[in-house]
C-alpha cells in the first residue's frame, strides 16, 4: 500500500515537471515571435532604397515627400477638430447663467 | 419614574430629529413659494440685474472662446504649412542630389537631352502634385472656417433668443409687480415657467455643437481623395518620363 502511495507521488512530480517544460517552451517560443516581429509598415521615414541615381531611387523620393506631406496633413486633424470644438463648453455655459427655481 | 423620564426623552429625541430632517429636506421652493408676493416683488429688480450681468458675461466668454479658438485654428495650419515647407525643401535637395548622379550617367547628346527633359517632366510633376496638394488643404481650411462662421451665426442667433427671452420675461414680471405687487406667487411661476423654457430651449440646442467634429472629419475625407488624385496624376506623369528616359537610353537603361 505504502508502495502505491510513493508511485503515485512519484507521478505527480513527473508530469508537474513535464508542465513546467511544456510552459517553458510556449514562453521562450512566445519571446521569439515578439522579439523577431517585422517592423510596423506604418512608419514612413524618408528614405530611400533604392540605387541613387536611378529612376526608381527617383520616384521612391518623390513618393516619400508626398507621403510625409500628406502626413502633415492628417496628424493635425485631430487638434483641429478638438479646436473646432473648442468654444462648445463657453457656449453651453450660458445656459447656465440662472437657476430660475431660486427665485 | 425614570422610565418614564427615559420615554418622554426618547420621545423628545426622536421628534427633534424629524423636525430637524423636515427642515433639511424641504426644498428652497415651496420657501420660494410661501414667501409674500410683495417680498418677491421687491427682490425681483435686483434678480432681474443679476441675471442680466450673469447672462451678459456668460456670452462676452464665448466671443472671447471664439476669438481664441480662431488663434488655435491658425497655429494649426501654420504648424501644417511649416512641415510642408520644410518637407519640401529637403525633398528638393535630395532630388537635386539623385538628377546630378543621374547627369552624370549621360554620355552621349541624345542622353543629355533626354534627362534634361526628364528632370523637366519629374519637377513639372512634382510642382503639380504640389499644387493640387495646395489646393486641397485650401479646400479643408474654407471648409472648416465656412462651417465655423455657420455654426457661430446660429450660436449667436440662439443666445440672442435666450436672452431677449430671459429679458422678456423679467420685465413682463417687473410690469406685473408694479401693477399688482400682492399677486408675487402667481407672477413668480409665470416667470419660473419663463425662465426655464428659455433655459432648456437653449440647452436643447446645444446638442448641434458636436456636429461640427463631423465637419471635419467630411473634410478630411475629401481631402484625402483630393490628394489620392492627386497621386495618381502625378505617378502617371512620372511614369510617362520614366519610360521616355529609359527608351533614350536604350540597352543601358538598367543603370538608370
Amino acid at each position: 500500500m505504502q508502495r502505491i502511495k510513493d508511485k503515485s507521488a512519484g507521478m505527480a512530480l513527473v508530469e508537474a515537471a513535464v508542465a513546467v517544460l511544456v510552459l517553458g517552451v510556449i514562453v521562450a517560443g512566445s519571446m521569439y515571435v515578439i522579439n523577431h516581429r517585422p517592423a510596423s509598415s506604418s512608419s514612413t521615414t524618408n528614405t530611400v532604397t533604392a540605387q541613387p541615381g536611378t529612376t526608381a531611387s527617383i520616384d521612391q523620393l518623390t513618393q516619400n515627400d508626398a507621403q510625409t506631406e500628406q502626413q502633415a496633413s492628417t496628424k493635425a486633424d485631430a487638434q483641429v477638430q478638438q479646436d473646432a470644438l473648442s468654444a462648445n463648453s463657453a457656449t453651453s455655459n450660458v445656459g447656465g447663467a440662472y437657476n430660475e427655481s431660486t427665485l | 419614574m425614570s422610565r418614564l423620564f427615559k420615554a418622554v426623552r426618547t420621545s423628545t429625541l426622536i421628534g427633534s430629529s424629524f423636525a430637524l430632517a423636515t427642515l433639511a429636506i424641504a426644498p428652497m421652493n415651496s420657501w420660494a413659494l410661501t414667501t409674500t408676493g410683495s417680498a418677491f416683488c421687491t427682490n425681483l429688480p435686483n434678480r432681474a440685474a443679476t441675471i442680466n450681468n450673469q447672462l451678459s458675461t456668460l456670452i462676452d466668454k464665448v466671443h472671447s472662446a471664439w476669438a481664441t479658438q480662431d488663434q488655435k485654428i491658425t497655429a494649426d495650419e501654420q504648424k501644417v504649412d511649416q512641415e510642408v515647407t520644410a518637407d519640401r525643401q529637403a525633398a528638393d535637395t535630395k532630388r537635386d542630389n539623385e538628377f546630378t548622379q543621374l547627369k552624370a550617367k549621360a554620355t552621349t547628346d541624345a542622353e543629355k537631352q533626354a534627362v534634361t527633359t526628364y528632370i523637366t517632366a519629374v519637377n513639372n510633376a512634382v510642382s503639380t502634385r504640389r499644387s493640387a496638394y495646395d489646393s486641397a488643404r485650401q479646400t479643408f481650411r474654407t471648409g472648416l472656417q465656412n462651417a465655423i462662421t455657420a455654426r457661430r451665426d446660429t450660436i449667436g442667433s440662439q443666445i440672442s433668443t435666450f436672452q431677449g427671452t430671459a429679458n422678456a420675461a423679467l420685465s413682463t414680471a417687473e410690469t406685473a409687480c408694479t401693477s399688482n405687487p400682492a399677486n408675487g406667487p402667481t407672477i413668480r411661476a409665470t416667470l419660473v415657467a419663463s425662465l426655464k423654457s428659455a433655459r432648456t430651449t437653449f440647452q436643447g440646442d446645444r446638442q448641434a455643437d458636436g456636429k461640427l467634429g463631423g465637419t471635419v472629419q467630411q473634410l478630411a475625407a475629401t481631402r484625402t481623395a483630393a490628394f489620392k488624385a492627386a497621386d495618381q496624376a502625378f505617378q502617371t506623369s512620372m511614369s510617362a518620363a520614366r519610360a521616355a528616359l529609359k527608351q533614350a537610353f536604350g540597352s543601358t537603361s538598367a543603370s538608370i
